[in-house]
């Protein structure tokens, strides 16, 4: 598809016509978010195929995708794709990057979060490095409104990010990522924890330079709050935008900081984009791809899960369109995210050992590669 | 002996296929019209080589992807780009094989295939078709076939490529091969093609021989054999085509390697892998 991955998050060289599209696994999510997700960027892609082992689940997905159903991925040939996207338990992921490894030179490989779920399976990540590209369907950070928030902190309107508070709104690595993202991926220097008193563990990542990312439990989904502190300005509110009655937090407000609210943005059908008010003009995201998805009858059609597809299809445009949020965070980001999010619940204080540009993973990775199986 | 079985399985799993009669005999008779006089001008060389562009210049590049040709690559790999495109002669009266002579018989892997090696599908393949008669004395091609992962084996069944001109195989590179000696009294001439995807590293494919092969084609089917830009994409071929049944190659005889040889080759690998453990050299298989 490309030759090769690019660091600036700009797009590289794309074929003309419709990429190629080959699913593995028919299971919730890709029923529910990979497979819809496609057919949102449908000018641009074409689903070629489902593939899983449970032959009866990919036959009911292709028919209900419109697709064909791929009994055996040695009948798919290297050129026969262009992405395969892979969303099967994560314990399989090995097996089936083994079985599409003929498929990765010049593809793309889109694989759900956090690629591989074993640390044993970090020995085999020369499976992924035989794909062009990568990318990690790490769909939390991509939701619009949190996208909506992150545009604010890039475009310097908060000031220095010194703290983002998340209130049964982050679940463990999802919610790591979505700080990281918002704190130029950089990575946590040390983890405290302790029991929550409500149930779950309270987790704060400390980062460089003082900032720190405070993750509060229990989880609830689409509940709870979110906030971003920073230098200037402060912005948080409700994760689904609804009106709260506190959403700043106390250091803001000592402060006297500017508090911005996220807010939703409503018609007749119901959600159909984010705002932030209260920081001056009011800044806004539209999320197209509601109404599309609400159309598609989806098993899980509640809102949160047809913001989690629309994210999913950044995450999947960003193989061709300049993103640099989702080219960035790369697979190593994930695991790493996955190591230090679950050694965290189990240890009360965690260094988590980095250089400026290479977390844990990437260290290990390092001893691996020389003395690890060149080819799986 | 045909087989039920497609070209890409047989070449995963067995490791070789008879592509003989894909090329018809006046055909290649034609080309060693062609290539008689230049490689008479350096017959005094041990090996000597007719490049892609050579073969593109004289028309025998054209002939040799016919349209047959290409559907058979592309219904292998769609997306197949070429890595070597040449003829090449060995000379004769030789008690030694003429590439990796020095260990195992010149048994070996390519072991450039190693990184991105597949078990489940054919990644790195040859397609070989004799331009002179070779026996058993003649240098012939030799291959182990049954599987990729499975080290060389003493006395192991093997497969020979002897026959008239036109005789012809495709196999697969990551599998142990070499070239016996040749130790007739003519140069055994040899056409070779090897194939892989488009995706793949492919260190060759910008050698000249191949730009000028480039420069000097005019029919975008044929070019996009030779297409550098095509490297680390998956664009296919323009042809298109299905996976063919293919015809195995029966074992002819067993290999001449001892129990010895064979653990001394281990050890010799073994050696590589300590050795880039130690930082001292690179793992190269």
């Amino acid at each position: 598809m490309t030759s090769g991955e690019e660091a600036s998050g700009a797009p590289s060289k794309v074929r003309s016509d419709r990429l190629r599209a080959l699913v593995v696994g028919s299971g919730y999510r890709a029923r529910n978010a990979f497979l819809p997700a496609l057919r949102c960027l449908d000018s641009h892609v074409d689903i070629v195929g489902i593939h899983s082992r449970t032959v009866a689940h990919a036959r009911s997905a292709a028919e209900q995708w419109g697709t064909e159903v791929v009994d055996n991925l040695q009948s798919l040939r290297p050129g026969d794709v262009d992405i395969v996207l892979v969303s099967v338990t994560v314990t399989n992921n090995v097996s089936v990057l083994r079985a599409a490894a003929h498929l990765a030179p010049g593809a793309a490989l889109v694989i759900d979060t956090p690629g591989l779920g074993r640390v044993g399976d970090l020995w085999r990540m020369a499976l992924f490095r035989r794909w062009a590209q990568v990318r990690v369907a790490e769909d939390f950070m991509n939701l619009p409104q949190f996208r909506l928030m992150g545009k604010l902190i890039e475009e310097g309107v908060l000031g220095d990010i010194n703290k983002v508070q998340m209130s049964q709104v982050g679940y463990r690595y999802h919610a790591l990522a979505l700080v990281r993202s918002w704190l130029g991926f950089q990575a946590p220097s040390f983890v405290r924890s302790r029991r929550a008193p409500a149930g779950g563990v309270d987790i704060e990542y400390r980062f460089a330079r003082g900032a720190i990312g405070e993750v509060l439990e229990p989880y609830e989904q689409a509940v709870g709050t979110i906030v971003a502190q920073g230098t200037r300005a402060t912005v948080g509110g409700h994760p689904m935008g609804y009106d709260i009655d506190d959403a700043g937090p106390p250091d803001a407000k000592r402060a006297q900081l500017p508090c911005g609210r996220l807010a939703r943005m409503e018609d007749a059908t119901g959600l159909v984009g984010f705002e932030v008010v209260g920081l001056g003009e009011p800044i806004e995201t539209r999320v197209p791809t509601l109404a599309r998805l609400r159309s598609m009858g989806l098993e899980d059609d509640s809102e949160f899960n047809l913001l989690r597809v629309d994210g999913l299809c950044q995450v999947i445009s960003s193989l061709w369109e300049p993103d640099p949020v989702n080219s960035r965070y790369r697979l190593e980001d994930a695991m790493a995210d996955l190591l230090v999010s679950s050694a965290a619940r189990r240890i009360g204080w965690l260094p988590a050992p980095h250089t400026a540009k290479r977390n844990v993973v990437d260290l290990v990775n390092t001893v691996i590669g020389r003395v690890g199986p060149a080819a799986a | 002996m045909t087989s039920t079985r497609t070209l890409p399985d047989v070449l995963a799993n067995e490791g070789i296929a008879d592509l003989t009669g894909l090329w018809p005999t006046e055909t290649v008779q034609g080309w060693n019209d062609k290539l008689d006089p230049m490689f008479a001008a350096i017959d005094a060389e041990a090996r000597s080589y007719v490049g892609a562009d050579q073969l593109v210049n004289t028309g025998i590049f054209a002939e040799l992807f016919s349209d047959p040709v290409r559907r058979l690559i592309a219904g292998i790999q769609p997306s197949a780009l070429l890595y070597h495109c040449h003829c090449y002669e060995i000379a004769a009266g030789q008690d030694k094989s003429h590439i990796h002579a020095g260990k195992l018989q010149g048994w070996h892997k390519d072991w450039d295939t190693v990184q991105y090696f597949t078990p489940d599908y054919p990644s790195y393949l040859s397609l070989f078709v004799l331009l002179s008669p070779v026996a058993g004395d003649d240098g012939p091609f030799e291959f182990q076939p049954q599987s990729a992962s499975e080290g060389l084996r003493a006395s192991a069944q093997i497969v020979q490529l002897v026959g008239p001109v036109g005789t012809a195989a495709i196999w697969n590179r990551s599998y142990f091969h070499r070239a016996a000696p040749n130790r007739g009294n003519v140069r055994r001439r040899i056409l070779k093609i090897s194939i892989q995807p488009a995706g793949l590293p492919n260190d060759r494919i910008g050698l000249k021989e191949f730009r000028d092969a480039f420069a000097n084609l005019d029919d975008p089917q044929l070019r996009a054999l030779v297409d550098e830009r095509r490297v680390g994409t998956t664009t296919p071929l323009p042809d298109g085509g299905d996976p063919v049944e293919a015809r195995l190659f029966p074992s002819s005889k067993t290999n001449d390697l001892g129990p010895t040889a064979i653990a001394y080759g281990r050890i010799q690998s073994i050696s590589r892998r300590l050795q880039s453990l130690a930082g001292v050299g690179v793992i190269t298989e």
